[in-house]
């Protein structure tokens, strides 16, 4: 298989996944899909490290596999887990509505503001770009805890993935140390979504009021 | 060597904060050392910069005026926010608000949050700068959630949230401006993308200028991504919030202010003006209306932090003299203002509200915090002799010679600032304070760091000593583009 259409493939799975965490109400299945993005992510570094013959991108595309693919949707289907919180908390639009928003995204996302990223064919603008806008949708949309925590992180996906389609090239140890601090930022976010629990006894951050009081 | 002695020096304090066992008179002296080192560290960095023009390891690191000046700014409010917890800790560890895990784990946090903010001023790659920058987010969180109470986590979440997308969206501006830029072994810095800013495309570097103006603008708390600001500033420990409005700040504007030179140079310097008198003119007229309107003095303090990031983004939007008055008002308002948290802070342990109607009779509870609470009023809204005054003036004047109406507007936001502001001060400081409250400072920890805070600003009010003058003058002319 071509390897360009390989990651165009690959960048079309990763933009299903967020239409699927759009419309997705269970947990689980957020997760899942965030685990299926990230997989993607690994797969587009692993076939860069082949071909470029790169031990240091094989060690950034591990690393990745670790903490994205591995340690990530452990954590949060732990909390599930512990806290029976299977059934996602509601959206602020329901679905056709959230259809018609991402519709719109799309539409957006190839329109000729995005024009002057020449190096993006209008596919991939629609998938990069439009995956980015509907991962912040994703984010405002939703009233879980753990489901704006995948959104971030997805929108973080969105942003990796773009990076390397623009041609960023940058050094192992930068990428190593951005990783890190996903990893940090995931450890604190589920640390304060089991504090948000214990708190509140949800993880709909609607239930968040007292700031108001 | 003298960057390894400021970046190790927080390192070691963590270290052995982490080892130490019930003894909270030994955190606090780990505190005061390293901030101390810290302090001699920055002066010494300063001395060369200002004999040398700039100080450099290889192409890692580099301070030039503008860095020296916010280096400098930054271990001075930390090393006050350090003397000035150890009092604040002991209160509120007698009130039986705190045990000693939470005293070892503020330390701990606070030594990591200066850290951060050293490496994010003096790295010169860009992507460093963010990691450094999004760490300060990640160190300061379970600060603003320290007592852990309900307000305080949902305060602390929203402040994760909202800066984490903010953070995102810096970096995705920060990736489209490195991926037209030059690298050396795969390492950007601040040089090569100026270098290759003649080859980048305009339209491109402006989407990603607009990118990093939300990011690190979220950061600084411009309106309207100022929303986690006031709960944060309000939950958080009045020092961490000193730290937050008076160092952070300035480093999220250096951030912004270093792409502001690239993207002036591929699309002209009006893009990124108009952006700044647009943000700059939105922060200072919506947080006026709120601080006139407020019932909570530490939230009050967080809309004027918002209103002074928007009179700093509006000198450098209208440009010439208003750019030096923008990096003299930088100086100003981080010793006034977390002068005025610190204050903040001792009127909290002494009322145990913030809400202001729940403060009267300030002048006779807290005679020596009350004299410094008008103190640094007089300076925030820019009452002579004080700094402030000046600063603002050069900013209106530039903004007169830019664009009038904005300048009228902005006038008269400030006059609305001082109206409510005043009003706000006077129901506090007079009046009869509730009986069960006992008088006197709290102790003197809480009260003589602020004292050398005041003389500070009051003395950089009057007269600009010589280095100072060096170092506003060189980042004057380097923003000027000269």
């Amino acid at each position: 298989m071509n390897i360009i259409f390989q990651l165009q493939l690959f960048a079309l799975v990763i933009f299903l996944c967020i239409v699927v965490m759009n419309i997705a109400k269970k947990n689980t299945i957020l997760i899942f899909a965030y685990l299926i993005q990230s997989l993607m992510l690994v797969a587009i570094m692993g076939i860069k490290s082949y071909h470029e013959m790169s031990f240091e991108i094989g060690i950034v595309t591990i690393i990745l596999l670790i903490i994205k693919v591995i340690i990530a949707p452990q954590l949060l289907l732990r909390i599930i887990k512990q806290h029976k919180a299977n059934i996602s908390a509601t959206t602020y639009l329901n679905v056709p509505m959230t259809l018609g928003c991402l519709v719109i995204l799309s539409i957006f996302a190839q329109s000729d503001v995005f024009s002057p990223f020449t190096a993006l064919t209008p596919l991939l603008r629609v998938l990069l770009i439009g995956g980015m806008l509907m991962s912040i949708f994703f984010t405002i949309n939703r009233k879980g805890a753990i489901s704006q925590i995948i959104g971030i992180l997805s929108l973080e996906n969105c942003i990796f993935t773009f990076g390397y389609f623009l041609g960023l090239q940058q050094s192992a140890a930068l990428e190593i140390s951005m990783l890190f601090d996903v990893f940090f930022w995931i450890i604190i976010s589920s640390i304060f979504v089991r504090t948000i629990i214990k708190h509140f006894g949800s993880i709909d951050v609607t239930q968040l009021r007292e700031l108001k009081k | 060597m003298l960057l390894l002695l400021l970046f190790i020096s927080p390192i070691i304090a963590i270290l052995a904060s982490i080892v130490v066992n019930k003894q909270r008179s030994m955190l606090e002296k780990i505190a005061i050392a390293s901030v101390g080192t810290q302090i001699i560290a920055i002066l010494s960095i300063i001395y060369t910069v200002l004999s040398q023009n700039a100080y450099l390891i290889s192409d890692t690191f580099s301070v030039r005026a503008f860095e020296a000046l916010i280096l400098g700014i930054t271990v001075t409010v930390g090393f006050v926010a350090t003397l000035h917890s150890v009092g604040y800790l002991r209160c509120e560890q007698a009130k039986g608000m705190i045990g000693f895990r939470r005293i070892k784990e503020y330390y701990i946090l606070m030594n990591l949050f200066l850290l951060c903010m050293y490496v994010a001023i003096t790295i010169t790659n860009p992507i460093i700068m963010w990691i450094s920058i999004e760490a300060t987010t990640l160190s300061t969180v379970f600060l603003i959630s320290f007592f852990n109470r309900k307000a305080d986590i949902e305060a602390a979440w929203k402040y994760l949230i909202i800066n984490s997308i903010g953070l995102l969206l810096g970096l995705l501006g920060t990736t489209l401006f490195l991926s037209q830029g030059s690298t050396f072994n795969g390492f950007f810095n601040w040089n090569n993308l100026i270098a290759s800013a003649t080859h980048m495309n305009p339209l491109i570097s402006k989407f990603a200028f607009v990118f990093v103006l939300i990011g690190y603008g979220t950061k600084m708390g411009l309106v309207p991504m100022h929303t986690w600001r006031p709960d944060a500033y309000n939950k958080a420990p009045s020092p961490i919030a000193a730290l937050l409005s008076g160092a952070l700040l300035n480093v999220a504007f250096l951030a912004i202010l270093r792409f502001k030179l690239i993207v002036d140079i591929v699309a002209g310097s009006s893009f990124s003006q108009n952006l700044f008198v647009f943000f700059g003119i939105l922060s200072i007229v919506i947080a006026a209306f709120i601080i006139y309107t407020q019932k909570n003095y530490k939230r009050m303090l967080a809309y004027h932090s918002t209103e002074h990031a928007g009179i700093m983004m509006l000198g450098f939007g209208f440009g010439g003299i208003g750019i030096f008055g923008a990096i003299l008002h930088m100086v100003y308002h981080s010793f006034a203002k977390s002068l005025l948290f610190f204050v903040s802070s001792n009127i909290a342990v002494k009322y145990s509200s913030s809400r202001i109607t729940d403060v009267t009779g300030m002048v006779k509870v807290l005679p020596y915090s009350s004299v410094l609470y008008i103190i640094g009023f007089l300076t925030m809204v820019g009452i002579p002799p004080f700094g402030i005054f000046f600063t603002e003036f050069y900013i209106l004047f530039a903004g007169f010679h830019h664009s009038p109406l904005i300048a009228l507007i902005a006038l008269f936001s400030l006059v609305l600032v001082f109206l409510g502001f005043f009003k706000h001060i006077i129901e506090m400081l007079f009046g009869e304070p509730p009986k069960k409250i006992q008088k006197g400072e709290n102790n003197n920890w809480t009260i003589v760091p602020i004292i050398g805070l005041a003389i500070i600003l009051f003395v950089f009010s009057v007269y600009l000593p010589t280095p100072l003058q060096k170092l506003l003058n060189e980042s004057y002319t380097m923003f000027l583009g000269n």
